[in-house]
């Protein structure tokens, strides 16, 4: 187990150069610069101003000198500048990070609270109502878009209620309240849209685990239902589902940038739209190091919990 | 069963949320229009005695009877005795760096800082309606001694806010001396500090500024409010500069700034500025500001009573948000030019080369199709310079245009057929949208109308950020649809940077790269010119040239809307720009009256 470990800890490295790569030059291909876009909309610089800004921002140098020197700061912790706010890299996403990890797991708490147990209950229940509905509900939140649902949220509450989630970010420690106001609806939608995949999921692998041998043997011996679907299929139906919550979870962690733009969440991934939209080209490459990191670190952890929920897995 | 029933809700709170998304917005509200008070002028500005009523210059402005009934144009002067105290909540939609060298400020920092001079914007004030006024700030008087030397004094006694690493000791000449000096060596302000050739400070409170050449202007142009932030040298040169060293004299204290989340100011305890009955500004205490990207989350936040203030970009939003807010106040603020939908051409390309051809053009835009259609009646025609400073009459005297901005395209025809395009050509038409539809939806418009002459368009959107570098680099195809920029409010940002040749070595200004000696040549003598008559009569003498060349396509433009809680009073808004924060009196003179507590 060690040694895969440390294997696929040492495959991260040509991931990351990959994605930092792949990231650095198109970024870079599209038109438009940080400079143009800080003073383009009402700029009466000189071109030669213009220039000078660039050479100080860096941004005029060869791609692969400037690649060079980004890989080289970046493999010693630091992610430069960004070049809209001047601010570290490294210190901004550590702002940003605390939101979208709050949304992130709250989405997926929600997700799982949902959608496993109407999995559960559809696969149990086959071809019944309650099945149905379960059914529906998934198709319904694979259907909706999350900016969809998002803004009609928004839209609904204001118009109906006057009411909009509390301002500004309020941290738990300092106004729970006013942060669970925040979070939770924002939160909600995601886990309805995320709930739905899981639900299926969860729905279908159900099914067919209580078509094993075991199951009927489990049946056979007299056992109670709750016995049979929590202790004997339910284990071994949410190995796939696990992979699929660990996925969900990394791309959660890697910031939501509608959602977080339409509730005016200061997250990751609001921090990553502002950094296309404003070419802040450093920034970009830290967030989607980060996210990059992220997603890579979590399928690891996916990967190791399949020895824990199926003593059969052994990894060499 | 519990399940089923939580299922069951879940499905009918679903069909609620559809149901309203469905739910079809666009009737009039039926609010009765708000009782009309006395004018009482108070704040720093005070509408002169004497002064023309804006209902003179303009009459009434629109075709759309209950709004101009419920807020008629221009707004009242519905003043009111200040009231202290309060915190004023607003939204921003970007957050742009806080270095005033770099880029001008958003509200956070612009209410930290003062301006020398500074162009009355009060949308209220029936003389600024029609003319530009500018008054003293940080300097109380200015003198012109010769037509190169400007001589500005300082107010005595003005000092920067008590925050490290200025600590409140008293501005003076130095300082004033010091951040031109900053300006001049580069960055956003660079070109509006450029007329300035040597800075002396004869004594602690007077500046002397002497220009390169005459320029009749300057003060108009110097107290633009793009212009020059003073800010002091401690601040600049301590670690972090000016975007985190937020510190001035003006009315504001920069508390909080979480870097794009929300900002907090508070009041400054020692600002020198009073209002005419001797009450120490700023009336508000503090100012709480939120980055919100999402229009529907800035409608949202307004309606929730979140936030005091919002701008809107069209009627049918105004009306939607007036069923349920239907006590706010509205601001219709015109545009004097700034987002005019303009027609770029590639003037160094065959057939844009051709003057028939650029005039044929603008005759088979259908205008007044434009205003009706897309912005529901609450647009303004445009014409090739701001009205504020040729004709500021309304109905716009349209005949005084010339012949070419008339919608006419059977004449247009024959002109197509003069220059060598009996059966019209292909182009293209590159464009971004905005987020509001508009530009989009005009590229279309034109894109019918020029059918109608033989015309094929071609429609390629770009995103925002790829349009500007073509606007930058003037290598599009054929025509750039897009907007008119300028850059500022006073008449040169509006015109010289727009039209002379030299303006062209930006791009962003110029993208066109206009540059004809005769546009040139009357630019520099209305410059040069200290007569305001003849300043005027070159004007419009260029006026009636441009309209002549046609050299852009300049076609509409719509309403700034500006929709305020009733208890927020005196926030008055800029005329000449849609930029928030450019108004100062919002942020200086505005005060609160029942305010909800949030």
């Amino acid at each position: 187990m060690t040694a895969y470990i440390i294997r696929r800890i040492l495959l991260m490295i040509p991931v990351l150069m990959g994605a930092s790569l792949i990231v650095f030059s198109l970024i870079r291909l599209v038109p438009g610069d940080v400079v143009l876009q800080q003073i383009g909309g009402a700029g009466h610089v000189s071109k030669d101003e213009m220039e000078k800004i660039r050479h100080q921002l860096g941004i005029d140098r060869p791609f692969h000198e400037q690649y060079a020197t980004w890989a080289l700061n970046a493999v010693r912790g630091d992610l430069g500048k960004s070049l809209w706010s001047g601010k570290p890299v490294m210190q901004e996403l550590i702002d940003r990070t605390p939101v979208t990890l709050e949304l992130a797991f709250l989405s997926i708490f929600i997700a799982v609270i949902i959608a496993i147990p109407i999995g559960v209950i559809s696969a149990t229940r086959q071809n019944t109502p309650a099945d149905y509905i379960g059914r529906l509900i998934a198709i319904t939140g694979l259907s909706l878009p999350d900016f969809w649902m998002a803004t009609i949220a928004v839209v609904f509450l204001g118009l109906y209620f006057k009411y909009l989630p509390p301002l500004g970010y309020h941290s738990p420690l300092e106004d729970l309240g006013k942060n669970l106001q925040q979070f939770l609806l924002p939160a909600a939608i995601e886990g309805f849209r995320l709930s739905a995949i899981t639900m299926r999921m969860t729905r279908s692998t159900m099914l067919e685990v209580l078509r094993q041998d075991y199951i009927r043997t489990a049946w056979s011996k007299g056992l109670r239902e709750r016995g049979v679907i929590y202790r004997h299929a339910m284990k071994n139906a949410l190995i796939p589902v696990v992979t699929i919550i660990g996925t969900q979870l990394s791309r959660q962690l890697g910031g939501q940038v509608i959602i977080e733009s339409i509730f005016s969440l200061p997250g990751v991934g609001r921090l990553t739209l502002d950094s296309i939209v404003n070419r802040d080209y450093t920034q970009l490459q830290g967030n989607v190091m980060f996210i990059a990191v992220i997603v890579v670190v979590a399928n690891l952890l996916v990967d190791i919990s399949y020895a824990w929920l199926d003593p059969r897995i052994r990894y060499s | 069963m519990t399940s089923k029933r939580i299922l069951a809700g879940i499905v009918i709170l679903g069909a609620l949320v559809l149901t309203a998304a469905c739910a079809a917005p666009g009737q009039e509200p039926t609010a009765t229009p708000a009782a009309a008070k006395t004018p009482t002028a108070s704040g720093p500005t005070a509408v002169p005695s004497g002064s023309p009523t804006a209902t003179a210059i303009f009459g009434q402005i629109g075709s759309i009877d209950w709004l101009d009934k419920k807020f008629p144009y221009p707004p009242k002067p519905v003043l009111g005795k200040p009231v202290k105290g309060g915190t004023m909540h607003v939204d921003t939609t970007k957050w742009p760096p806080l270095d005033p060298v770099k880029i001008h400020g958003i509200w956070a920092t612009f209410g930290a800082y003062d301006h020398l001079i500074e162009q009355d914007l009060d949308w209220r004030d029936p003389v600024i309606q029609s003319t530009v006024k500018m008054r003293p700030q940080l300097a109380e008087s200015w003198d012109n001694p010769d037509p190169l030397t400007y001589v500005l004094h300082l107010v005595k006694g003005v000092k920067f806010q008590n925050i490290p690493p200025v600590n409140g000791r008293e501005l003076t000449s130095e300082d004033v001396k010091f951040a031109i000096e900053v300006y001049q060596k580069g960055g956003y302000r660079e070109a509006k500090v450029s007329p300035i050739a040597k800075i002396e400070t004869p004594d602690k409170y007077t500046v002397k500024l002497t220009l390169k050449q005459p320029y009749a202007g300057f003060i108009e142009f110097f107290g633009s409010p793009v212009v020059a932030q003073i800010f002091a040298k401690e601040a600049y040169e301590a670690e972090g500069g000016l975007a985190k060293n937020v510190v001035g004299t003006g009315p504001y204290i920069a508390k909080e700034i979480k870097e794009g989340e929300s900002f907090l100011m508070v009041r400054n305890p020692d600002y020198w500025q009073k209002d005419k009955d001797g009450v120490q500004l700023p009336y508000i205490d503090n100012i709480k500001g939120f980055v919100m990207s999402d229009i529907s989350a800035q409608i949202a936040a307004f309606r929730s009573s979140q936030t005091d203030l919002t701008a809107l970009v069209s009627l049918r939003q105004v009306q939607d948000v007036l069923k349920t807010n239907p006590d706010l106040f509205l601001y219709r603020v015109p545009s004097a030019i700034w987002g005019t939908l303009t027609m770029y051409y590639r003037l160094d390309k065959k057939p844009f080369n051709d003057v028939r051809v650029r005039q044929a053009i603008s005759m088979a835009i259908d205008r007044d199709r434009q205003v009706k259609t897309l912005y529901d009646g609450d647009g303004d025609k445009m014409g090739p310079l701001p009205w504020v400073w040729t004709y500021p009459e309304w109905p716009r005297p349209y005949d005084k245009m010339g012949k070419y901005f008339q919608y006419n395209p059977t004449e247009a025809k024959k002109l197509l057929a003069e220059a060598g395009y009996p059966n019209g050509f292909k182009m293209t038409f590159q464009y971004a949208e905005l987020g509001t539809g508009i530009v989009e939806n005009g590229a279309l418009m034109v894109q019918e109308d020029l059918r109608q002459i033989g015309i094929t368009v071609d429609l390629k959107r770009l995103e925002a950020a790829a349009k500007e570098q073509l606007r930058a680099e003037g290598n599009w195809e054929d025509v750039l649809y897009d907007t008119y920029y300028v850059a500022g409010p006073g008449l040169d940002d509006m015109i010289w940077f727009t039209w002379h040749s030299t303006a062209s070595k930006n791009g962003v200004m110029s993208p066109d790269r206009v540059n004809d000696p005769k546009i040139d040549q009357l630019l520099e003598k209305r410059k040069a010119t200290p007569d305001a008559a003849e300043q005027k009569k070159l004007l419009l003498q260029l006026y009636d040239y441009l309209g002549e060349q046609q050299y852009r396509g300049i076609q509409t433009v719509y309403f700034r809307y500006e929709i305020q809680q009733p208890w927020l009073k005196n926030a008055a808004s800029a005329p000449y720009n849609w930029f928030r924060g450019y108004g100062y009196y919002q942020q200086r003179a505005s005060w609160l009256e029942g305010a909800p507590k949030r």
